[in-house]
């Protein structure tokens, strides 16, 4: 792991800080928007927090998404209970820190291509708004006029205006900062590999960097590799990853102002067909380039593009913007979301191991849900009553048999 | 028949060029430095690698917005603009779809990727091994940076394998089973056991059995306060000018930076007709004395290097060593119009009795260089292994006695494969060529009869020869970038105006590597996609980060090579017009 030039001061400050401490009361694994979104908001309580991570902040999922925070695409029920709830404590982030993170109050527009997809939409929709969401109901001359470049062969669309972006690695850093202001810290370079045996009462964590102690709880943000720190732990926690594609265009004028998405996109979440599906998802960005989405499949940890993803999302991409043909295409990432069978995801005390708490498995949902997830966190900590139930997303509901059998991929 | 003056408009001024101009040499012909502004800063630019690999020099051309001036070729009644450093899309008329479709699909049994000195003779000794070729390069006609050919020939043939070069090569003008593809670039290229996928540009397809590697290198080129004012440009930019289009990118020009090349360069300015103003080398003189013994034992080189320096002198061309370019100034057009050297702190002798001074030239043009960095972006796509040559300082593709890399079926040669030079490329590329072939025929590429062997032994003393006196020029010759003269304000990614402040920031906010700065500052997120400015960044974390030094550059990531239209990506995708999501397995 790189360690900063000796003779370099400004390196030494607390931010970047390399020391492992011999103990904190809370530990949180992995600085992503979810790890850092908690250690931020427990040193404003006043805990004794270190962060710990094996790479760099943002490094894994949180900066290969697009960095949206989704009413639209949320089931009505704990899932969207809890999107709600994290985009209202995001607007108050956003109020403070709105040019630093660039949060955008876009909206998002849901297209359907026939009369059948409009009907699933609507009837979505309608559901969301007993929910408490707001949903308008696009086609003809409205739908035009708030999407003019929109293919005219779109039937209709409904559109969700608390639909949120932000830029997630600036969210990451932001986040870290406040938490390292608060007097939390932040290891780099420190991977944990299990509960360490000195035999002594006390517990603590075994990492690459040495072993600390542990107070009350060791918080899984680990991503797409929770499954693989829970097993490390003594625990089992099914949360793997799932393989994403998105393509940056160059800057372009105005294509669209809104984040735009085709009507199967929801049921690309939760389906469960073998090999890839693509649906597409369009949106802009404040610096210029659109990015171009959406891919779902299970290939464990390839980092090689799949050339025929990327000609169905440039495709599919045409399809809904037809001016979009001779943008061009600059580069693509991948990501990979971390998630569950049921796709919800893992807010709480691990079933077996105490001590271990997870808060992870937010599929392509975990830059939204990052900050009620951390609220959810304290309230766990401080064993008081969280303002959206987290039965739906007990770590225990996995602990039973069987229930993890129907979606593995090779 | 030479074909007629090309009358053209620049922001609906009507201008000429002379035929097989590019926009970039009919806009400096015409006195024009500068014909886009940034994005961010809305900073004036024009010329600078002058091979299309910077993006610096984005114009709008028609109904085509932000295409590369340099690489784009004028036609007669070209309405050219002003790019805003935006690309076409949504209200902007759309430009005519690519010429290629789905169904176009270039076959034969080796690819080779670059038509320099080493895809040359790799194309050369494949057909010459019985097999098919499909030679591909992205300018419009063969040969590469070192054997750039003029744009169109004294008969006014513009076709990709110029007269010279098919006398050079005359079985890649006559023999069968060679298509050249020219004009178009591989944006994305797959290989592995089943053979080798290509995606060109304009949307077509390429499949062969095998491929060579020949992408070659791009120049290194330093930053100092005022090096994005108009008029100052890269060394090679300049001796492309004068090879592709027999003109000059300034009057006044001077010449700095380090390295061989500055040499080569500036005897062509001045033979061209140019006032070259000085010749600027960072290095000692003591380090290049070095070169004394190795030039004494390569006599053909030392006639080389004596060519080149004579005409230097006889133009009356000062050389200055141990100095640097600490600053250029801007003249009354905001183009760049003087240039501040200074003796070289970071250079080793600099001391002692040196000449302190700074000297100010008056110039038109300043031409810079500090070396060459293999062009990794296809062989990152490909996966292959790279290693970092002893004597040198970048990554480089890692290659065996055949030019066989770690992926079977893909060989390399060249530049790409560590800076060793053009004599070095074409015998690396003859190897390399044979070797595929004989890959595809399915006999080991070490077996002599493949590659004619009884031209292996002359071919192997040359080879050890030219790898000697290249080995000894990069020991002369280390990179030599004084990152001290970089500024806070000075930019350091031109695409999207990041300046060395906010990646230094990004350091000491914890930043620790090139990726981490990209994700902090942007930089190496613009049309470039980090090409220019990534060795940069990467020599600024080396400093700022010495146990870390390695030079893999992650900022040279590219699961896309060059920037393509969206509709020759979806090209041949079943799911365009369709209306169901795409699913694949």
């Amino acid at each position: 792991m790189r360690r900063p030039s000796p003779g370099l001061t400004v390196l030494a400050s607390p931010r970047c800080s390399d020391e492992l401490p011999a103990g904190a009361d809370v530990v949180i694994v992995g600085a992503g928007i979810v790890g850092t979104a908690v250690a931020a908001r427990l040193v404003a309580t006043g805990a004794d927090v270190c962060l710990l991570e094996r790479s760099a902040p943002a490094a894994g999922c949180s900066s290969s998404g697009e960095g949206n925070m989704l009413v639209s695409d949320k089931l009505p029920g704990p899932e969207l209970d809890l999107a709600m709830r994290s985009l209202a404590l995001w607007e108050e982030v956003g109020s403070e820190a709105a040019d630093r993170i660039e949060f955008q109050r876009k909206g998002g527009l849901v297209v359907a291509w026939d009369a059948a997809q409009l009907a699933a939409i609507r009837a979505l929709g309608d559901e969301q708004e007993a929910a408490g969401a707001t949903v308008r109901r696009l086609e003809g001359a409205d739908l035009a006029e708030v999407e003019p470049q929109l293919s005219p062969l779109v039937a209709g669309a409904t559109f969700y205006e608390a639909d949120c972006q932000v830029q997630p690695m600036h969210a990451v850093a932001y986040q870290l900062e406040r938490a390292v202001r608060g007097g939390g810290r932040i290891v780099r370079g420190a991977q944990v590999r299990g509960w360490s045996s000195s035999g002594s009462d006390a517990v603590a964590l075994e990492t690459t960097r040495g072993s600390l102690r542990v107070g009350t709880a060791v918080v899984n943000a680990a991503g797409p590799w929770a499954g693989e720190l829970a097993e490390r732990l003594g625990s089992h926690l099914p949360v793997v990853p799932r393989r994403g594609h998105v393509l940056v265009t160059e800057p372009v004028s105005l294509v669209t102002a809104h984040k735009v998405y085709e009507a199967d996109y929801i049921a690309s979440v939760h389906e469960e067909a073998g090999g890839w599906r693509c649906s597409s998802v369009v949106e802009g960005t404040a610096s210029g380039p659109m990015l171009l989405g959406s891919s779902r499949e299970f290939v464990g940890w390839s980092v090689v593009p799949d050339p025929d993803i990327v000609e169905a999302i440039a495709a599919r991409a045409i399809a809904v913007f037809p001016g979009l043909a001779n943008v061009r295409l600059m580069r693509t990432y991948l990501g990979f979301r971390p998630t569950t069978p049921d796709r919800l995801p893992v807010i709480g005390w691990d079933a077996e191991v105490p001590g271990l708490l997870h808060a992870t498995g937010h599929e392509g949902g975990g830059i939204c849900l990052s900050q009620a997830t951390a609220e959810a966190v304290q309230c766990l900590l401080e064993r008081t009553t969280p303002p959206v139930s987290l039965e739906a997303f007990d770590p225990a509901r996995f602990s039973t048999a069987g229930s993890c059998s129907n979606w593995a991929r090779t | 028949m030479t074909p007629p003056t090309i009358r053209f408009s620049f922001d609906g001024r009507p201008l000429q060029a002379s035929p097989g101009a590019s926009v970039a040499s009919a806009l400096v012909a015409n006195g024009l430095r500068s014909w886009r502004r940034t994005r961010t800063l809305g900073a004036a630019r024009g010329l600078l690698c002058g091979i299309g690999t910077c993006f610096d020099c984005l114009v709008d051309v028609g109904t085509q917005r932000a295409v590369r001036a340099c690489v784009t070729a004028l036609r007669d009644g070209d309405s050219v603009r002003t790019s805003a450093s935006r690309g076409s899309g949504g209200t902007d008329p759309c430009p005519p779809a690519p010429a290629g479709t789905a169904a176009d699909v270039l076959r034969g049994a080796v690819l080779v990727v670059g038509g320099g000195p080493a895809g040359l003779a790799a194309a050369d000794a494949a057909v010459g091994c019985g097999v098919s070729v499909v030679l591909v390069d992205s300018a419009a006609r063969l040969g590469g940076q070192l054997l750039r050919q003029p744009s169109l020939d004294a008969t006014g043939d513009v076709r990709p394998l110029s007269r010279g070069l098919a006398v050079r090569y005359p079985r890649l003008a006559h023999a069968p089973g060679v298509t050249v593809a020219t004009g178009t670039g591989i944006w994305q290229l797959r290989a592995g056991g089943g053979g080798v996928v290509g995606w060109l540009e304009d949307g077509r397809r390429i499949e062969t059995t095998a491929m060579v590697l020949a992408s070659g290198a791009t120049e290194l080129v330093a930053p100092f306060p005022g090096w994005d004012l108009p008029g100052v440009v890269s060394a090679g930019a300049a001796q492309t000018f004068i090879k592709a289009h027999g003109e000059l990118v300034g009057r006044r020009v001077l010449v700095a930076g380090s390295g061989p090349f500055l040499f080569p360069v500036a005897a062509s300015l001045a033979r061209t007709g140019a006032k070259v103003v000085s010749v600027v080398e960072a290095l000692s003189a003591r380090r290049l004395a070095s070169l004394a013994g190795a030039l004494a034992r390569h006599p053909a080189k030392a006639t080389e290097a004596a060519a080149y320096v004579t005409a230097v002198v006889r133009h009356g061309v000062p050389v200055r060593t141990g100095r640097v370019v600490a600053r250029c100034e801007p003249g009354r057009d905001g183009t760049v119009g003087k240039a501040v050297v200074v003796p070289n702190r970071e250079a080793d002798g600099a001391g002692g009795r040196q000449d302190r001074r700074a000297h100010v030239y008056d110039v038109d043009a300043v031409c810079t260089s500090f070396g060459f960095v293999p062009r990794l972006e296809l062989a990152r796509q490909l996966g292959l292994a790279e290693e970092v040559r002893p004597g040198q300082l970048f990554s480089a593709v890692a290659c065996d006695v055949t030019q066989a890399t770690s992926v079977a079926g893909v060989f390399a040669a060249g530049e790409v494969t560590g800076i060793e030079g053009g004599e070095v490329a074409a015998l690396e590329g003859t190897v390399a060529g044979a070797a595929a072939a004989a890959y595809c025929l399915g006999r080991d590429p070490r077996d002599g009869e493949s590659g004619g062997g009884r031209l292996d032994a002359s071919r192997d003393r040359r080879m050890v020869m030219a790898r000697n006196f290249a080995a000894c020029l990069n020991r002369a010759y280390p990179i030599a970038v004084p990152l001290g003269l970089i500024g806070d304000e000075t930019v350091v990614c031109r695409c999207e105006d990041v300046r060395a402040g906010a990646i230094r920031s990004a350091f000491a906010t914890g930043a620790a590597s090139a990726r981490e700065v990209r994700n902090a500052t942007r930089c190496g997120m613009g049309y470039c996609q980090g090409r220019t400015c990534g060795p940069l960044v990467q020599l600024m974390t080396a400093a700022s980060f010495p146990a870390s030094a390695s030079l893999v550059g992650d900022l040279q990531q590219r699961p896309v090579a060059i920037p393509v239209a969206l509709q020759a990506v979806a090209r041949g995708s079943r799911t365009i017009g369709d209306r169901s999501g795409g699913t694949g397995s």
